[in-house]
């Protein structure tokens, strides 16, 4: 068998799906028909497929629709990116060394000012870089609870939140309307019942109050939150 | 159907299940005619394999 005849069969085997599905144009048809007549590997292969055309017939093809699909282009694409990025970059290098050159021969006319500016850049610069980089303590993750206030209570809760330290959990409240001057206590209650103190603090009235209230007990033990005022009558609590 | 490559799937989808001209499908996936038919032939083989794999006779 030549690799003609080869070519040729494997184009006309190749057919045999779109046969089965019943795709082909009249022409095609035939001319696949007469190979099939001659070829019994291609008839087995035929015998194989041709049942799959009752199953696709059952299929929803909304299910399907929107199959995604990377544009053609994508490859060349990507290939065009990476020649870019990558000549840029090689002028970038050129630059920067053009620019080490000059600044080498300035140097020798303006060392003193230049050193002076350099520390006093740098300086600036430390300090912007550290003020930028620094880690903000105050972006955790927060989880909103609902603080349920009792009925004869006048408090008012803005926000509530738990955060799940490492170490333990916290109670994070901005809210008004705590007797001034007195002393409340926020509480956790764990999964096995206990009460679990998480801090105290002094109401401030009408004034909004913001409060961290923290404890060694982990988020995920923690069952309710709780805040009592001094003669132990709940102000507000959230089941979690 | 979603055991076939992204591709075999695609040729069944759009030619078959969508009812789609060969050609006007094979221009969007800028490939060949013979191409597309080549892969829904690769498509059923698949379907085929995936479907003795998982039991379902035919």
């Amino acid at each position: 068998v030549s690799a003609d005849d080869e070519a040729a069969h494997r184009g006309l085997r190749e057919l045999l799906g779109s046969y089965a599905l019943g795709h082909l144009s009249p022409a095609d048809d035939d001319r696949l028909r007469a190979h099939l007549d001659g070829c019994p590997g291609c008839r087995a292969q035929l015998d194989e497929l041709a049942p799959l055309a009752d199953r696709l017939g059952l299929v929803d093809a909304r299910a399907f629709g929107d199959v995604p699909v990377p544009p053609p282009t994508l490859g060349e694409d990507v290939r065009r990116a990476v020649t870019r990025a990558r000549a840029e970059r090689d002028a970038d290098e050129l630059a920067r060394r053009r620019a080490a050159a000059a600044g080498q021969r300035r140097r020798r006319w303006v060392g003193t000012l230049t050193a002076a500016s350099v520390v006093l850049v740098a300086l600036i610069g430390g300090a912007m870089i550290g003020r930028a980089t620094a880690p903000d303590p105050g972006r955790v993750p927060l989880e909103a609870i609902s603080m349920e206030v009792g009925t004869d209570e006048d408090v008012t809760v803005e926000s509530a939140d738990l955060v799940d330290h490492t170490w333990g959990v916290e109670l994070r409240i901005v809210a008004l309307g705590f007797d001034a001057g007195e002393t409340f206590r926020a509480e956790f209650r764990t999964t096995d019942g206990r009460l679990v103190p998480a801090g105290e603090f002094r109401g401030v009235g009408t004034r909004t109050m913001t409060c961290f209230l923290q404890s060694a007990t982990m988020r995920e033990d923690v069952t309710q939150v709780l805040v009592t005022d001094e003669s132990g009558d709940t102000v507000m609590f959230s089941d979690l | 159907m979603r055991r076939l490559a992204p591709h075999h799937r695609e040729a069944l989808v759009q030619t078959h299940l969508l009812g789609r001209p060969y050609d006007e499908v094979a221009a969007e996936l800028s490939i060949p005619v013979g191409t597309l038919r080549s892969r829904v032939f690769y498509a059923m083989r698949a379907l085929r394999s995936a479907m003795d794999e998982m039991g379902v006779s035919l």
